[in-house]
């Protein structure tokens, strides 16, 4: 059994005219230790498919309108607030993209860390132990003397290290990043990187790492989910992904990565066309106005996720036939 | 709280004081009429030079105004806030006299304004756009529009004509006579004044409410698993009653600066009354001094407000 099964979930904005879906049918599992990487563009709903499985959906608009998740096998869609508020933190926790305003900015750093502990019944004086262990495990150095500091008196890499303490304090099976690395400096995502990666290492927990950046994922994960118009395209372990991918628009993101070895006066490769729009889907494929390979069926039908060796993807078209 | 931090405050508030007592006597001096001619009428006309001279020497009229104006601030300083020139009490003890009568009817306004603005304003946030905040955002505007002076109005009106209740008609009583009557005495005052900030407080609370509920560190502290209640009294309250504090800082000041109109309808001997009574008799030191003395506590209430603030919102200080 995965430790998360993410089964045909559907999360729409809902309003009274009615609901649009902005991720549609999303099939993801991962295993206990696995490292499972998201990727696609802003608004192709890799957030909005993991905050649904921490219930962190801005609800209203926002709601699961179909599917199921399975964390360690029990469902969490439909589950009750006081169901979620016991698993929330202890079992599945979440780092998010900006950690300057990710911390209560009145509330000293270490109270924010216990807090999230005393909330699942640990003891004060044992959640305060724990609290100087976890800063010092993320590489803070004065664990007690950070602790009582405020949010606005550390720099960003030492907020978004806070957050991951913070993550870690109940020592839970799956941890979540939300492009932790987008708002900080290269310096800073690389030591971020290094310290999720030793983290991961020396506590097997399991990671699900969403970024806009393939570079990442690469020193990163196992297994990479591509994400496009709230549909996951394709998935693969990441060697063949990245040597073989199987879905045009994982083939095209790869090709906009500028590469060192690139000829400095071609121009940058980009994808055309821009993304779509949840209130306006393009029938059939959702990637297919921008596809180069795509063919009439592409129009009318979405394609299943079909699996080819390690991977599974959704495609009309065989690799063999893109030219 | 850093000492710097206080001593900026500090040196901030002592400065808007002498600016305070720098206009005060200016504005004092430019209206025409002295304290002869407010003491005189048209006699003044009459006295000869002699007798003119005389009188101005026994006000200080006669020396430049530079030194009228630091003969002041000087005498102020010791304590010394000049004398009513009709009664020959000491500007002092009237204005010890108004104070208590001002400050609780201040105290008062504002514990209903908060008591009925801070749960109404939550109350209607987490009812966002349903028929509970709609009502609650209609009694808010309605209070913030009505003009104070218009509730008390309609309060005494309503209450003395059709059921004879008008316990202020006695003349005011100190709560240490007789707090019972006092409080009667203070209760329509208090709601006319606290209808106004519940309304302002309410809406204040509620926006700032809403907005707070939105931040990312809202989601943060409900992906920690804590609790609905304790995301919303510990992370959200605290962060919204940063600019509801603000605002009821600033309120209270213009409490405690008397409230003229409803001091003359209550017929409640307060600040407001000393000032509006001292100006319509020429009464220059009166007027003088307790506008300076309310200036100053305006300034300590905002002054308390700051230090609060750095309590409440660390990063205060930084700014």
């Amino acid at each position: 059994m995965a430790l998360l099964e993410v089964q045909d979930l559907t999360t729409s904005i809902v309003r009274r005219s009615g609901s649009v879906p902005i991720i549609r049918n999303v099939n993801l599992n991962v295993d206990k230790g696995e490292t499972l990487g998201i990727v696609g563009e802003s608004g192709s709903g890799k957030s909005v498919t993991m905050l649904s499985v921490m219930g962190l959906i801005p609800s209203p608009p926002l709601a699961i309108t179909d599917g199921a998740i399975r964390l360690k096998g029990r469902d969490l869609v439909g589950a009750d607030e006081k169901t979620m508020q016991a698993v929330r933190g202890a079992d599945m926790a979440m780092v998010y993209q900006d950690p300057m305003v990710s911390l209560n900015p009145v509330m000293r750093i270490g109270r924010q860390i216990e807090e999230g502990m005393t909330a699942h019944h640990v003891g004060k004086n044992e959640a305060q132990q724990r609290t100087l262990e976890v800063l010092g495990e993320v590489g803070i150095p004065d664990p007690p003397r950070v602790r009582d500091l405020y949010p606005h008196e550390l720099s960003g890499g030492m907020r978004q290290r806070v957050m991951i303490a913070s993550a870690l304090a109940l020592s839970p099976d799956l941890l979540i990043f939300d492009e932790p690395t987008t708002a900080l400096d290269v310096t800073i995502q690389q030591q971020i990187l290094y310290l999720v990666r030793e983290l991961q290492r020396s506590t097997g927990v399991a990671v699900v790492w969403i970024t806009h950046d393939l570079g990442v994922l690469a020193r990163l994960v196992d297994r990479v989910a591509v994400m496009y118009g709230g549909r996951v395209v394709e998935v693969d372990d990441i060697e063949p992904l990245f040597s073989e991918p199987r879905h045009p628009y994982t083939e095209a993101l790869m090709a906009s990565v500028p590469g060192m070895h690139d000829d400095e006066r071609a121009p940058l490769r980009q994808i055309p066309g821009s993304p779509p729009d949840v209130n306006h889907m393009p029938p059939g494929c959702p990637f297919q106005p921008r596809c180069e390979f795509a063919i009439e069926r592409c129009t009318r039908e979405m394609p299943p996720m079909l699996s080819h060796g390690t991977g599974e993807s959704a495609c009309w078209v065989p690799r063999e036939e893109w030219k | 709280m850093t000492r710097r931090f206080f001593l900026k405050r500090l040196g901030g508030a002592l400065l808007t004081l002498f600016g305070v007592a720098v206009f005060v006597f200016v504005v004092l001096r430019l209206i025409p009429g002295d304290e002869i001619t407010a003491m005189l009428g048209i006699e003044s006309g009459t006295l000869t030079e002699v007798q003119r001279r005389a009188l101005e020497s026994y006000f200080g009229l006669d020396e430049p105004p530079i030194s009228q104006f630091f003969g002041w601030l000087g005498n102020v300083m010791t304590g010394n806030l000049g004398y009513s020139m009709r009664s020959g009490v000491s500007v002092a003890s009237l204005i010890a006299d108004a104070l208590p009568v001002t400050i609780e009817l201040a105290v008062l306004s504002m514990l209903f304004g908060i008591v009925i603005g801070v749960p109404t304003g939550i109350f209607a946030a987490t009812r966002q756009g349903k028929a509970p905040d709609v009502v609650a955002q209609s009694f808010g505007l309605i209070g913030l529009a009505i003009p104070n002076f218009v509730i008390g109005t309609f309060l005494i009106t309503i209450t003395a004509s059709q059921f004879g209740y008008f316990p202020n008609a006695a003349g005011y009583v100190p709560p240490w006579e007789d707090l019972g009557l006092n409080l009667q005495q203070m209760l329509f005052p208090a709601i006319s004044l606290g209808i106004v900030l519940a309304g302002s407080i309410m809406r204040t609370m509620r926006s700032a409410f809403l907005e707070v509920s939105t931040e990312p560190f809202v989601r943060t502290a409900r992906g920690k698993g804590l609790s609905r209640r304790r995301v919303k009294w510990v992370v959200i309250f605290r962060n919204a009653s940063i600019p509801v504090l603000t605002i009821t800082g600033i309120q209270f000041g213009y409490l405690l600066g008397g409230t003229v109109v409803i001091e003359q309808i209550f017929a409640l001997p307060g600040l407001g009354r000393l000032v509006l009574t001292a100006i319509n008799q020429r009464e220059l030191a009166v007027v003088q001094s307790t506008v300076l003395v309310i200036a100053a506590m305006f300034v300590i209430i905002n002054l308390l407000v700051d230090l609060l603030y750095a309590r409440i919102d660390p990063r205060i200080e930084i700014q």
